[in-house]
């Protein structure tokens, strides 16, 4: 007998159907499997957005500009190593960055905060409140008046709760300056700033130039500009882009190191990476346990119909095709799961882009690092994992079969016939 | 009135109360070149300067470090050679064998527990040595004050039954910790009795208050001196001096990273 592909195709998808409990079960292992696995990377994808967006928004922007000696004493913050004319680099920007960019100045150095009566470490960033606020969403999250006020100082939620104050109470700023005296001024706290990163909630101060300027008793230096790139649909994109400007900000300017969003996480995204390769890890488990499952039905299905085999060879079907219509019959399973898969994750995903997680309040008040406080993730829809769980789910399908087909393929006629 | 103008030693700031009551009590020469006051403000502190003059020292040092509710005691022994060589060893069971040591400006502790030497600078140079209201950076002001401030008499007033002046030191230099000091200098004994460190600002940062002083190789030396930080009013350090010994033999080999991580 001469049977065509088309032939073993439907032979294959008839003996699927009939055995109709046995494909069900070891499909839906697959689909659930790749589910999870799209589930999962949609999940991660979501809080990698969550965290870089929360780097951009209040810490780095897209982009941080900084004198290359300060980058080199960052771990210190240290005032001495300020940017050699910030207008001049400030207006060169434009040229450098895509249309819509913004950017701002900023100092930040350390200091220590007192309210008279106990003193805490904080990290003061002073601000130019008119383009801080294009740059920056610190400005909508403080509660209360003296953002950019003179006199005024605003806080994180933490560090106002460390020190037990309010808006209003009298606090004193002390700081080291560059050269080696020491100096305080009083402000009065004019709002609190219920920012989303652990770090600046419980370290920030926000003050103004002429504030900080009477705390360092000269003229401030500005340590860094900031930028914020247009947005980007996907987050490879944004950081690409980062990196890319902040190439070009160097090449023009020698004496600057542009420190762009994807290096400022280097140490988040390499953590990413082991968590995607975390999520591989479920995908092989699963799919070792649905290829156990599919090598299982495979052989039950030969053992089942070895006269039937015996038949289809006396009827000249040769060993390979024999072969080709059990793998097939594998491969039939696997699509089956593995479009179960591709669905069921696309309504895990739809769920999580469209209400997504709140995990909020399931840490306590523990410092998450990177990860902002309130954590809420929205999923993110990646094509490329819907793809990836649907090949994997074949290709294993095929290979848990092709045992079977083996097997199948090398019984005697006589023996097949014999078979009772 | 003593008038003593020693050359011949070198005053240093030793450590702790040594340095704090030292710092303050040295005053450049040409402040004596203002008026009557002024000289006679001049005369003071030469007076108790020359209380202060040797070249070397080592002491047991305790600090009781009050944090609220809490109290830390800390023990170490000490010693200072010149005005930039400082040796600490603490022996209390909490920190011991922790060590520090200052050269020049500069600050290193080591911890036994990790085998791990730290250099202390930037805004570490603000916070308490071991837990202290004394600030590493002031720990590491080696070189003398007298050529930074001039100095006034400000009032004479009687602190704790004990008829004072009060001297207003000030400096118009940008590189010292405090622009402004002021003494209350018992009559009698020609000793501060109590300090005040400000700002530039003019915020009120420390107060020292020296609790006892102890006749030593015929010097008065305060031996126990009360830090309060005005801006943590709920905490303060209770330093004291003992077996106190003035103008001995420290080797340079005490003073290096070998000894400290030996």
């Amino acid at each position: 007998m001469k049977a065509d592909n088309r032939m073993l195709f439907q032979i294959a998808l008839r003996n699927v159907a009939r055995h109709s409990r046995r494909t069900a079960i070891t499909a839906v292992v697959l689909a659930v499997g790749i589910a999870v696995f799209i589930t999962f990377q949609s999940l991660l994808a979501g809080m990698d957005r969550v965290t870089i967006d929360t780097a951009i928004d209040y810490d780095n922007g897209s982009i941080s500009v900084r004198s290359k000696d300060y980058e080199a004493h960052a771990t210190s913050q240290p005032l001495e190593y300020g940017i050699q004319d910030p207008e001049g680099v400030m207006g060169g920007l434009a040229a450098l960055l895509p249309v819509g960019s913004t950017w701002t100045p900023r100092t930040r150095f350390y200091v220590q905060v007192s309210n008279w009566a106990d003193e805490t470490p904080a990290l003061a960033f002073v601000v130019r409140p008119d383009t801080d606020r294009k740059v920056f969403k610190t400005a909508q999250k403080v509660v209360g008046g003296g953002w950019g006020v003179t006199t005024k100082a605003v806080v994180g939620t933490d560090l106002a709760r460390d020190l037990n104050v309010k808006e209003g109470d009298s606090i004193v700023v002390t700081a080291v300056l560059p050269n080696g005296s020491l100096n305080a001024i009083e402000l009065v706290v004019g709002g609190i700033a219920d920012l989303p990163l652990y770090s600046l909630s419980q370290q920030a101060i926000y003050m103004t130039t002429q504030d900080a300027e009477a705390l360092v008793d000269a003229p401030l230096p500005v340590t860094e500009i900031d930028i914020r790139l247009p947005p980007a649909s996907r987050l490879d994109v944004l950081v690409a882009q980062a990196d890319s400007a902040a190439s070009r900000i160097e090449k023009n300017n020698n004496d600057l190191a542009a420190v762009s969003i994807g290096e400022a996480m280097r140490d988040y995204l390499a953590m990413r990476n082991m968590k995607s390769k975390f999520a591989y890890i479920i995908i092989v488990i699963v799919l070792l346990i649905s290829s156990v499952g599919i090598f299982n039905t495979i052989l039950m299905s030969m053992y089942s119909r070895i006269r039937e085999i015996g038949v289809l060879a006396a009827y000249g079907l040769e060993p390979k095709q024999i072969k080709r219509l059990f793998s097939l019959e594998g491969t039939l399973v696997g699509v089956i799961g593995s479009t179960g898969g591709v669905l069921l994750g696309a309504v895990f995903v739809w769920w999580l882009t469209s209400r997504g997680i709140s995990f909020g309040g399931m840490f306590g008040n523990l410092d998450l690092g990177n990860l902002p406080k309130d954590l809420f993730i929205r999923g993110e829809w990646n094509p490329a994992t819907f793809a990836q769980g649907f090949i994997f789910g074949v290709l294993v399908s095929w290979l848990a079969s092709l045992m079977p087909a083996r097997k199948a393929s090398s019984i005697e006629v006589t023996e097949a016939l014999r078979f009772v | 009135m003593r008038v003593q103008k020693s050359r011949s030693k070198i005053r240093f700031p030793a450590i702790v109360a040594i340095l704090c009551v030292a710092g303050v009590i040295s005053v450049s020469a040409q402040a004596a070149a203002g008026g009557g006051f002024s000289r006679e403000a001049q005369a003071i502190l030469d007076a108790i300067d020359a209380a202060q003059q040797y070249s070397s020292i080592s002491y047991v040092g305790m600090m009781e470090i009050t944090q609220g509710s809490r109290v830390l005691k800390k023990q170490f022994a000490a010693y200072a050679r010149g005005k930039d060589r400082v040796f600490l060893e603490f022996s209390n069971p909490e920190d011991r064998g922790v060590r520090m040591l200052r050269l020049g400006s500069s600050i290193w502790m080591y911890f036994p527990s990790e085998r791990d030497t730290v250099r202390i600078s930037g805004s570490l140079m603000r916070q308490g040595l071991m837990g202290s209201n004394l600030s590493y950076e002031e720990v590491a002001e080696g070189e003398s004050l007298k050529d930074f401030y001039s100095a006034e008499i400000l009032r004479e007033e009687t602190l704790d039954g004990q008829p004072c002046k009060v001297l207003k030191l000030s400096s118009s230099r940008t590189d010292i910790s405090y622009p402004v000091r002021i003494l209350w200098v018992d009559n009698t004994r020609e000793i501060p009795l109590k300090i005040e460190l400000y700002a530039r600002s003019g915020i009120l940062m420390k107060t020292m208050y020296i609790k006892n002083v102890e006749p030593i190789s015929g010097r008065l030396l305060p031996t126990t001196v009360e830090i309060v930080d005005a801006l943590k009013k709920n905490s303060k350090t209770l330093f004291s001096m003992d077996s106190v010994r003035l103008d001995i033999m420290l080797t340079d080999s005490m003073f290096s990273m070998e000894a400290l991580t030996k």
